[in-house]
């Protein structure tokens, strides 16, 4: 890993004269009374290297309007030159100009965050983060370091860690930040994984669901064997046999609704023929009774001429003429009683014939007539028995859709219950992969920021803070507990100074173990509000005593690095490093921003 | 003698027959336009009336005079009477038919 070490701030504008910071290996302290554009600088440096926050805006700043800021790695000189407002930063080195936006995109290495992770790492390759639960990740910006390398005057008083963020959104990513720096390992293996206690949640709802469909299965499954459908069915052993059963049914049906078709034909055929003969019969007997009647006529006729014949004819008893016979004479009587005897005759043949033809009728309408009965009856039979047998039918049909449903159940129940076992077995497994997930990544955190943990203890031993310090890092809040107090709990001045400790003592350890660091600090304000006081080891009070302890502990251990600490209290101590004083003197003032010549 | 005749005999002597109950029926003398009109509602013709009219008083059965009128009136007579009383003990039927054309 190589490192920055900045050399020079420089805010210039037309016509203005520059405001200049210079820089040097090792303790750069910038002090100054109130208003001398300590901050001001501060978010300068902040805004060159990528920043989106534009310095705030002061009078004495106007007409100044660009910013930039020369570094050395590898004892090659860079220039990063950015106009206020602009998203866009000229970077010169070796007499080239290269002109690239801020913002950082991690498939186009021509931008500012690219071009600065490379000069430190030495290759191209993207880190990538963890951002959220699920193990969605984002490759690694410049600006997740410049988070862990500058502190502003706010972050360092603050109860919450300046190395996390007050961003729900950011929390995740900053803590893959913190190990990424610390161990030099990525996310990019982590496997996307749903929420585990969602998944848990969504599938103990779905076994619940799962339960309550299968009682109500099995409710089912009960008030069906419990119907006498149901029994029919067992009886039937299966539904084929069932089917063949109503297959039979429907034949036998069919057959008796032909037979019953037919008998009824035959019923009408027989009424036409009964019908037939009654009307024949009723001619017969009128034409019988014609007979008889011409019968009698004949007889009575007959017994009249006999009659008739005997008497002997008178005269006139008018006229006293003799009346001949016109009628009935000797000549024709016998011929006539011999027609009269084969008329007769003949009608009594016409007579017995009649009667033999109605008795034929009468006995054929008898027959027919039972034939009707007969069939009417075989028909009723038929239709009780279709009837009889079309309730089993329905009956059948009914049961055979309650069986179908009732075996679709089953396999429905059958696969619920699969999908049950399948379901619970995946809550096992699940709640397995969160205990193993869970517990082995906070023992590997424990032992990852154990080596981190070391240092600090070591930095605030150094400073004075105690003679034995235990320091444990918290992983959720990327935050210290000191001696069993978190640092929230800790008063400003001490937070102030443990951020401060934890800044530069992350800068040791990276540097100590070759893992990505800029290789530079910027910490405004880390000292102001301590106010602290300790014997020394002759058991004398010193005023400001860690404060001393840990200019002297930069001084000696980062003279390799770079510290660069903004300030108001004056921490000189008579001891060699970069000072620079911002004060305000005389009628004028020198500031960061200086006075203009001309004025 | 054809079948043809005989059947026409026969009606005439059934017209014969009902012509001498109309008369033996009546308890008045009946004018030959009476008679005719009977036999006209009997379907009977005016020469069948002739012939049985002339048959009857012929055979003593029915007896005629001339009345006020001088039209000839038509009775029955005591033989005439007994003619057919005997007639109607031999046959039932012609009794029945005579009851049935008086309207018994």
């Amino acid at each position: 890993m190589k490192r920055m070490m900045l050399t020079k701030l420089v805010l210039s504008g037309t016509g203005k004269n520059d405001a200049i910071l210079s820089f040097e290996k090792g303790l750069n302290v910038v002090t100054g009374d109130s208003d001398t554009g300590k901050t001001y600088a501060f978010q300068c440096l902040n805004y060159i290297l990528g920043g989106e926050r534009l310095p705030k805006k002061i009078t004495e700043a106007q007409g100044y309007g660009v910013l930039s800021l020369e570094f050395i790695v590898d004892d090659e000189p860079y220039k990063i030159e950015r106009m206020i407002g602009s998203s866009k930063v000229e970077i010169y080195y070796n007499e080239e100009k290269n002109v690239m936006p801020t913002k950082h995109d991690a498939t186009n290495p021509n931008n500012l965050s690219r071009y600065l992770l490379q000069l430190l790492q030495e290759h191209e390759e993207n880190a990538l983060l963890k951002k959220n639960n699920k193990n969605d990740t984002r490759t690694l910006s410049f600006r997740d370091i410049v988070h862990l390398v500058t502190v502003d005057e706010t972050d360092i008083i603050s109860e919450n860690s300046a190395f996390s963020s007050d961003q729900y959104t950011e929390k995740t990513v900053r803590k893959s930040v913190f190990k990424y720096v610390i161990t030099g390992n990525d996310d990019s293996e982590l496997e996307e994984v749903v929420d585990v206690s969602e998944e848990n949640i969504r599938r103990t709802g779905v076994v619940q669901f799962l339960q309550k469909k299968r009682k109500s299965l099995l409710d089912k499954i009960d008030a069906i064997e419990g119907n006498k459908n149901f029994k029919l069915y067992t009886e039937s052993e299966s539904i084929h046999l069932m089917i063949n059963k109503i297959n039979n049914l429907r034949d036998e049906i069919a057959k008796m609704n032909v037979e019953l078709t037919d008998n009824q034909v035959s019923i009408h055929g027989f009424e036409k023929k009964c019908f037939s003969d009654e009307v024949k019969m009723e001619e017969f007997q009128k034409l019988n009774q014609h007979y008889v009647a011409e019968l009698k006529k004949n007889q009575m006729i007959l017994t009249y001429s006999d009659f008739l014949i005997q008497l002997p004819h008178l005269d006139c008893p008018v006229c006293s003429q003799s009346i001949l016979p016109d009628i009935i004479t000797p000549a024709n009587s016998d011929e006539l009683f011999e027609y009269y005897k084969n008329y007769t005759l003949k009608l009594n043949q016409k007579v017995d014939g009649l009667k033999v033809a109605i008795n034929d009728i009468v006995e054929r309408l008898a027959s027919n007539k039972e034939n009707i009965n007969k069939l009417a009856d075989e028909n009723k039979n038929l239709t009780k028995i279709i009837s009889e047998k079309q309730t089993i039918l329905s009956s059948l049909n009914r049961n055979i859709a309650e069986i179908r449903q009732l075996e679709a159940m089953k396999k429905s129940l059958e696969i619920y219950h699969q999908e049950l076992v399948s379901v619970e077995n995946d809550i096992i497994f699940y709640n397995e992969k969160v205990k193993n997930t869970k517990a082995p990544s906070n023992n590997r955190n424990i032992f990852i920021y154990d080596g981190y943990c070391r240092v600090i203890e070591n930095v605030l031993e150094a400073w004075g803070f105690s003679d034995e310090v235990k320091v444990k890092f918290d992983i959720e809040k990327l935050d210290l507990v000191i001696n069993e107090k978190a640092r929230s709990e800790w008063g400003k001045g001490y937070r102030a100074f443990i951020m401060s400790a934890m800044v530069i003592g992350l800068m040791r350890y990276c540097i100590d173990n070759n893992q990505l660091h800029p290789g530079f600090v910027i910490i405004d304000s880390p000292l102001v509000s301590l106010k602290e006081r300790k014997k020394d080891v002759t058991g004398k009070w010193v005023d400001d005593y860690m404060e001393k302890k840990m200019i002297e502990d930069i001084i000696e251990k980062d003279c390799f690095n770079q510290v660069i600490i903004f300030e108001n209290k004056d921490i000189k101590y008579d001891l060699k490093y970069n000072y620079t004083e911002l004060n305000h003197y005389g009628d004028g003032r020198k500031g960061f921003i200086p006075l203009d010549t001309e004025d | 003698m054809d079948e043809t005749k005989m059947k026409l005999i026969s009606t005439m002597l059934f017209e014969h027959m009902a012509i001498g109950m109309k008369i033996f029926n009546s308890t008045s003398p009946l004018t030959t336009k009476d008679i005719q009109i009977i036999a006209n509602e009997m379907g009977v013709t005016e020469y069948s009336v002739s012939i049985a009219l002339k048959d009857l008083v012929s055979h003593g059965i029915i007896s005629v005079a001339f009345d006020d009128d001088y039209q000839l009136n038509y009775t029955i007579t005591e033989f005439g009477k007994y003619f057919f009383e005997q007639f109607f003990l031999i046959n039932n039927d012609a009794e029945e038919l005579f009851k049935k054309a008086n309207g018994e």
